[in-house]
């Protein structure tokens, strides 16, 4: 089972990097950073499963009796926190998109424009 | 010490209540600051450095930490300075949203220096990246929005491998840790470190403005209002100098055992390359500063990717060297191109023979930079060629490299510094007096470090001291028990 959500997770950061290195439109490439950030975010998981796992919760004498088969709590809480920040990086990129449109009328990520910049 | 946690909370709470003070913003900016710096120069008088501090008393490799050290001091004292002398020049502005970037922005990189844990540090510096993204979107026009978008992205893929990087840290050692990884990596094999090491690489390259990953650089520099070009160069590029420091040569001493620090070597010289050859071509003055601080990046990278101790030296003392020149810089181009209303040098005709304070700070700067003896660059340079001339044949193209990288910067910062003084008419020109001061004051500081070198040399002593025995004066004084 963590061999499926590996390799399922690295098919979405790789899906995702194409779109990243490929896509033109501003919006597109935000949709792909999502994907790939995702992937990593399930890669985390992952890495935390176990086989058979229970909730890293200590609630009563049989979850304390169990405490080896629980999975690791760590990941889960990076993981939280990493959406969050994800959160925060797509919803300010796509207000940074909003006035893009505006100035370059046009969603491109390589808008002709900008005199003088030539790399 | 737990109130070294003050740091970095006070900045969010100012940047939480500067949505609400509006007119008081600015005098709140220089309160914060102020507290900053005062702060942490209390910190380095007190005499209880090193020390550490667990955050919600969970003990080192479980808890989050904050570590003070030598190392952390030095660099904490350069972020916040290069933050009060970046403020000087915020001149009206009304939005709270600048503000607020600022606060987040110094509660970041005051974190970034403090931190003793792997994921705390990516998550700083993916709120510096933020920061740094909204105030170069300032501006609100076509190249700065632009400009801050491509960065954004940029930066946020690189960071999105870090993160990928930290997991596969938290697998294979358990731990996220500094002191913790550093002592358990003896037990990694080689290719679960390689790897870990060049994901982690992506996002350090992108604010230590490496190669394959600096071309935002040109333009969010061009883009941005000065005040915040300084914050990129003084905050985030010092913040991303301490952090490739304390984590390739004290979490990953071993990467010089592989081929990692070759590449690194290799990039270098393409980033000193591209940014010599492309600001010597370049007439804007703001850009020609962007490819020159690409430049010394790829100096600073070379001495610390040889891996020897005489060469950190020299990496330190160009990163104090590029510190204070390229600050100099930006408030002389600040106030000439304000003047003429143009950032093409050829545009600032004459205006050195009227304003001569800040021609010659910029004159003096610039030498800095090129490495000429008695200023301070001279001695980065020198150490770094010393030190590679003790080493393999890789090193001594590196060699060749920054001679010739110094005569470029040669050719062109006294080709613009000529241009200051040549002779033309500049009769409605009006520049304040009181601001050609701080450029001369730091100007004047080039030269006492070039000539008197002894005071730096005891901070860069100290840091040299502090990774040779890592073991004693970083990792024990985390990991004992307390």
């Amino acid at each position: 089972m963590t061999k499926v959500f590996i390799f399922s997770s690295l098919s979405l950061i790789f899906v995702g990097l194409f779109g990243v290195l490929t896509r033109k439109n501003i919006v597109k490439i935000l949709i792909a950073l999502n994907i790939i950030e995702t992937g990593i975010n399930m890669l985390l998981v992952a890495f935390g499963y176990i086989e058979g796992g229970i909730t890293p919760i200590l609630q009563s004498d049989l979850s304390i009796a169990n405490l080896n088969k629980m999975v690791d709590p760590v990941p889960q809480a990076l993981v939280l926190t990493s959406i969050v920040i994800g959160l925060g990086t797509t919803a300010f990129a796509l207000s940074l998109a909003m006035r893009y449109k505006n100035t370059h009328n046009s969603v491109s990520i390589r808008a002709i424009d900008e005199e003088g910049v030539n790399i | 010490m737990n109130s070294i946690v003050f740091l970095v909370v006070i900045p969010l709470i100012a940047a939480f209540l500067s949505l609400f003070l509006e007119s008081l913003n600015k005098a709140t900016m220089y309160i914060v600051t102020l507290f900053n710096l005062i702060f942490s120069l209390a910190v380095l008088m007190s005499g209880n450095i090193p020390f550490n501090v667990a955050i919600g008393g969970y003990r080192a490799p479980f808890g989050i930490n904050f570590v003070v050290t030598d190392i952390t001091i030095y660099f904490l004292l350069l972020v916040n300075i290069a933050a009060l002398i970046s403020i000087t020049m915020v001149k009206n502005i009304k939005e709270y949203q600048f503000y607020s970037f600022y606060f987040v922005l110094l509660a970041a990189t005051n974190g970034m220096v403090l931190t003793g844990d792997m994921f705390n540090f990516y998550l700083f510096t993916e709120l510096s990246t933020f920061a740094i993204a909204g105030l170069v979107a300032y501006k609100r026009d076509r190249l700065s929005t632009g400009a801050a978008l491509k960065f954004l992205i940029l930066s946020s893929t690189a960071s999105l491998f870090s993160l990928a990087s930290i997991g596969l840290i938290y697998k294979t050692l358990g731990t996220l840790n500094f002191a913790d990884i550093a002592v358990k990596l003896s037990s990694l094999n080689q290719a679960s470190f390689n790897l870990i090491v060049i994901l982690f690489l992506s996002s350090m390259l992108v604010e230590l403005k490496i190669f394959p990953f600096n071309l935002w650089v040109v333009k969010s520099y061009e883009g941005s209002i000065t005040s915040v070009n300084m914050f990129t160069h003084g905050m985030l590029g010092t913040a991303g100098i301490y952090g490739a420091i304390r984590i390739l040569l004290i979490v990953f001493p071993n990467m010089y055992k592989t081929n990692i620090s070759t590449v690194l070597i290799i990039l270098s010289f393409m980033t000193v390359l591209i940014g010599e050859v492309e600001a010597l071509k370049e007439k804007n003055l703001v850009k020609v500063l962007a490819f020159s601080s690409m430049a010394q990046m790829g100096m600073f990278m070379f001495g610390l990717a040889l891996g020897s101790f005489e060469s950190i030296k020299g990496a330190l003392y160009l990163v104090v060297s590029n510190y204070i020149a390229k600050m100099v810089m930006f408030i002389v181009t600040k106030q000439y191109s304000n003047a003429v209303d143009s950032k093409n040098y050829n545009d600032m005709k004459g205006l050195g023979r009227k304003y001569p304070l800040l021609a010659i700070s910029f004159t003096i700067a610039a030498l800095s930079l090129m490495g000429m003896p008695f200023f301070a660059g001279f001695w980065g340079k020198f150490s770094i060629v010393v030190s590679a001339l003790a080493t393999g044949k890789l090193a001594s193209i590196g060699i060749s490299l920054i001679l010739i990288a110094s005569v470029v910067e040669g050719v062109y910062y006294l080709r613009i510094s000529h241009t200051f003084f040549s002779e033309k008419d500049v009769n409605n020109v009006n520049i304040s007096r009181v601001y050609c001061l701080v450029p001369f004051v730091l100007a004047i500081l080039i030269l006492a470090i070039g000539i008197y070198p002894s005071y730096v040399e005891q901070v860069v002593f100290n840091i040299i001291d502090e990774i040779k025995n890592a073991p004693d004066k970083y990792i024990n004084i985390i990991l004992s028990l307390k």
